[in-house]
């Protein structure tokens, strides 16, 4: 107890208390508070130095003068003795200080007080790094603050255009222009530092997606996306243009279809067919889960919108290893590749039903060091000798020579892809077209936005939990034209009879939702995946049986050896969704997010 | 090598099977597995440069193959001897002609005529097996087995 100042009567005794009753019990109405005040002195303190508060507290009756203190804007207030202390504040700021009454809270009162700053600024450096950035690439600033005594180290980030994180100072611009960076003290906002940032336009990345049924008259090919590429030979300007490649996230390497018995597209004539040390060219039997592909590893520039690959690290020869499908300069298939699948072989338009693939998963080689120290896989390279009627046996190849993920060596945008697909109405329609955004979070158009991100496991799958069942090893996949899952014993979800019997046939159109995570010990996202499933069949004979993209088409899928059952999200989840493919061991900038992952 | 055996079998292999302790293999195609008998197992560890380690279950025994270049086989043999299941995973195929056996041209017919309209995970059932593999690049995994050949009591989602 403090003060008790008697200020006259009215109904009672007004006193002035800070911590005890008023101390008159000579009333005998209600105790009742009328009034808190609250005041400070010094009201001008620095950082650090103390203040004493005092309560006023009037009322009517037996009532209490206890009061609870609080302060607001940098420092603290002793509950006891009213003492505040300030905080090392970066600039003047002003404290609120409040004594609200314990026995009625809604009685207050309140006064400010001036902390002055510790010490001074003087001046404030700002620097970006790159200075030159292509449009929708980040440049990260950071500014040094100099200054005497305790000042602020903080500063508040601008720019002349473009956007920039005001914390961060993580800086883009989505449109081209040399723009002025500004970092600004907090304490003294008469100190800045300025850098300035070049960014130019970058690098066409968006190819047209289109799902129209493929590239064979009179044969639809349902829920495939098709891009339109150029090759090269490495080093000129001898270029093809090859429509109809298929976007596959769920291999890897660019596969085209030789002209002739093959029926492709491509003229290899111009492509220098892969060798190994001993000058033996390289064959490969690539295995897809319900086919092969056979032909020649041959070298190609990659031209993808206006991004070009031309080389792959550690190459001694310049191009990219692509695979050539049916190349009439190697021997036929060897037995040991197309014995080794019950698939068919799709080592011809018919069989493959595109002009190739373009392979845009996770990965940046299609084997990897599987064929590097193993010892040679039957079904994956070959070397072959004595020229097109000669043999070709399995051998082992270095990951430079090996076919090769073309967009992990692009020089820029090379952190994996985006890929996106309109809604469609229910029940299927014709053409649809979409995009492929080559890199993620590289440029204005390829941003991962509020995408959650899962992170893969070694063998590029994430978990896929679906009516009460966990599949282990699932994975999205636009090379896939339907949803692949098993039903969980689900009753609804009954395989079609007939031709159709590797897709789902319910009786009515199922609403489903299913629950995505990443990898076991990755980056712990989870999201959840509304999907519907409708019946093929049906689907099938829609507008004459003229429908090419249809998101309600569901198939069935195996139980795995090791990782128990899989969910295969084809191209049916890709409708309506941007989805991006991360590369293995790529970072996006900005985030903490490295490859390998899925992104929706 | 391939060059001169239509089968695709390695020269060892002909060697092998002149071996007075695999005599008995002679009495069965030398193609294996499935619909065949267990001794078919270990022509398959042969042909496979494999290890093998077998584990009794209640009405099986699972016989399980290790390849070098990552593969595992698993062939589920029922009392009476007979391969009714098999099963394979890792980051390249087995050779499913071998693994397969007789099976391997019907199961071939059954994939090609099922309309698939597009590429993906394959799912076969017909009244004599059923065949399905599925996953992706450097992962593939799948299984096959005959119905009528599988023991009463075993549950067909253990064969994988």
């Amino acid at each position: 107890m403090r003060i008790l100042r008697i200020l006259g009567t009215v109904a009672g005794i007004w006193c002035l208390l800070l911590l005890a009753a008023c101390g008159s019990s000579s009333s005998s109405s209600t105790p009742t508070i009328t009034l808190v005040g609250a005041s400070c002195s010094p009201t001008s303190i620095a950082s650090l130095q103390t203040t004493q508060c005092t309560a006023t507290v009037t009322g009517t009756g037996s009532f209490s003068s206890t009061v609870l203190w609080t302060a607001s804007g940098g420092g603290t207030i002793a509950a006891g003795t009213g003492l505040f202390t300030a905080a090392t504040v970066p600039f003047t700021t002003q404290v609120t200080i409040s004594a609200t009454s314990t026995q009625d809270s809604t009685k207050s009162g309140s006064t400010t007080i001036t902390v002055a700053a510790a010490g001074t600024v003087s001046s404030v450096n700002a620097i970006c790094a790159p200075l030159s950035v292509q449009t929708g690439q980040l440049s990260s600033c950071s500014a040094t603050v100099i200054g005497t005594g305790a000042f602020s180290p903080n500063v508040t980030w601008s720019a002349s255009g473009g956007t920039i994180n005001p914390i961060s100072g993580l800086f883009n611009s989505s449109s081209p222009g040399t723009f002025t960076i500004t970092a600004t003290s907090q304490q003294d906002s008469t100190k800045a530092g300025t850098a300035t940032v070049a960014v130019t336009q970058g690098v066409s990345n968006s190819l047209p997606i289109a799902v129209d049924g493929g590239p064979i008259p009179g044969s639809i090919y349902v829920n495939g996306a098709f891009v339109t590429l150029s090759v090269c030979a490495p080093g000129t300007s001898t270029c093809q243009t090859i429509d109809h490649v298929l976007v596959d996230t769920g291999s890897v390497g660019l596969r085209l279809l030789a002209q002739g018995a093959a029926g492709g597209e491509l003229n290899p004539t111009a492509f220098p067919l892969q060798t190994d040390t001993n000058g033996n060219v390289i064959g490969q039997c690539n295995l897809f889960v319900d086919g092969f592909t056979w032909g020649s590893v041959s070298l190609a520039t990659i031209q993808l919108a206006g991004e070009i690959a031309s080389t792959v690290p550690n190459a001694t020869v310049p191009g990219v290893p692509i695979q050539v499908i049916g190349d009439p300069r190697v021997p036929l298939v060897p037995h040991s590749c197309s014995s080794q699948t019950t698939g068919i072989d799709e080592s011809t338009l018919a069989g493959l039903g595109a002009n190739g693939v373009i392979g845009l998963g996770t990965f940046q080689q299609d084997c990897g060091q599987g064929c590097v120290t193993n010892t040679p896989i039957p079904a994956e390279y070959y070397a072959c000798t004595g020229g097109n009627t000669g043999t070709c046996n399995p051998t082992l190849l270095g990951l430079a020579q090996q076919v090769t993920h073309p967009v992990w060596v692009l020089p820029q945008d090379n952190n994996g892809v985006l890929v996106h697909l309109p809604s469609i109405p229910s029940g299927g329609t014709t053409t649809v077209i979409g995009s492929l955004i080559i890199g993620i979070g590289t440029q204005a158009n390829n941003g991962l936005g509020s995408a959650t991100v899962f992170n893969t496991d070694a063998n590029a799958y994430f978990i896929t939990n679906f009516n009460g069942q966990t599949n282990s090893c699932s994975y999205i996949d636009s090379g896939s034209n339907a949803y692949f899952f098993p039903s969980a014993g689900n009753p609804l979800l009954v395989p079609c009879t007939g031709n159709n019997s590797g897709f789902y046939c319910p009786a009515s159109l199922l609403n489903l939702t299913a629950s995505n995570q990443s990898a076991a010990n990755t980056n712990n996202s989870t999201g959840s995946a509304a999907f519907n499933v409708g019946n093929a069949n049906t689907l099938f004979t829609n507008n004459s049986g003229n429908n090419v993209a249809f998101s309600e088409l569901g198939g069935t899928n195996a139980p795995i050896s090791g990782c128990g059952t899989s969910f295969d999200w084809g191209l049916s989840f890709f409708y309506g969704r941007f989805v991006f493919t991360g590369i293995e061991q790529q970072p996006v900038t900005g985030t903490s997010f490295v490859g390998p992952f899925w992104a929706y | 090598m391939n060059r001169s055996d239509p089968f695709g079998f390695p020269n060892g292999k002909t060697i092998r099977l002149l071996l007075p302790s695999l005599l008995l293999a002679l009495a069965f195609p030398a193609w294996a597995s499935l619909g065949d008998n267990v001794t078919t197992v270990q022509n398959d560890k042969v042909h496979m440069k494999g290890t093998l380690r077998s584990v009794a279950a209640q009405n099986y025994v699972k016989h399980e193959i290790r390849i070098p270049t990552g593969q595992m086989v698993r062939e589920f043999v029922s009392s009476d001897g007979t391969v009714f299941g098999v099963a394979w995973e890792g980051p390249f195929q087995p050779d499913l002609q071998q693994l397969l056996g007789s099976y391997f041209e019907p199961v071939k017919q059954a994939v090609a005529a099922q309309q698939r309209h597009g590429h993906g995970p394959i799912s076969v059932e017909t009244s004599g097996f059923v065949f399905q593999q599925g996953g992706h690049a450097r992962s593939f995994h799948g299984r096959a087995f005959v119905p009528a050949m599988v023991p009463q009591g075993v549950d067909v989602t253990d064969i994988q």
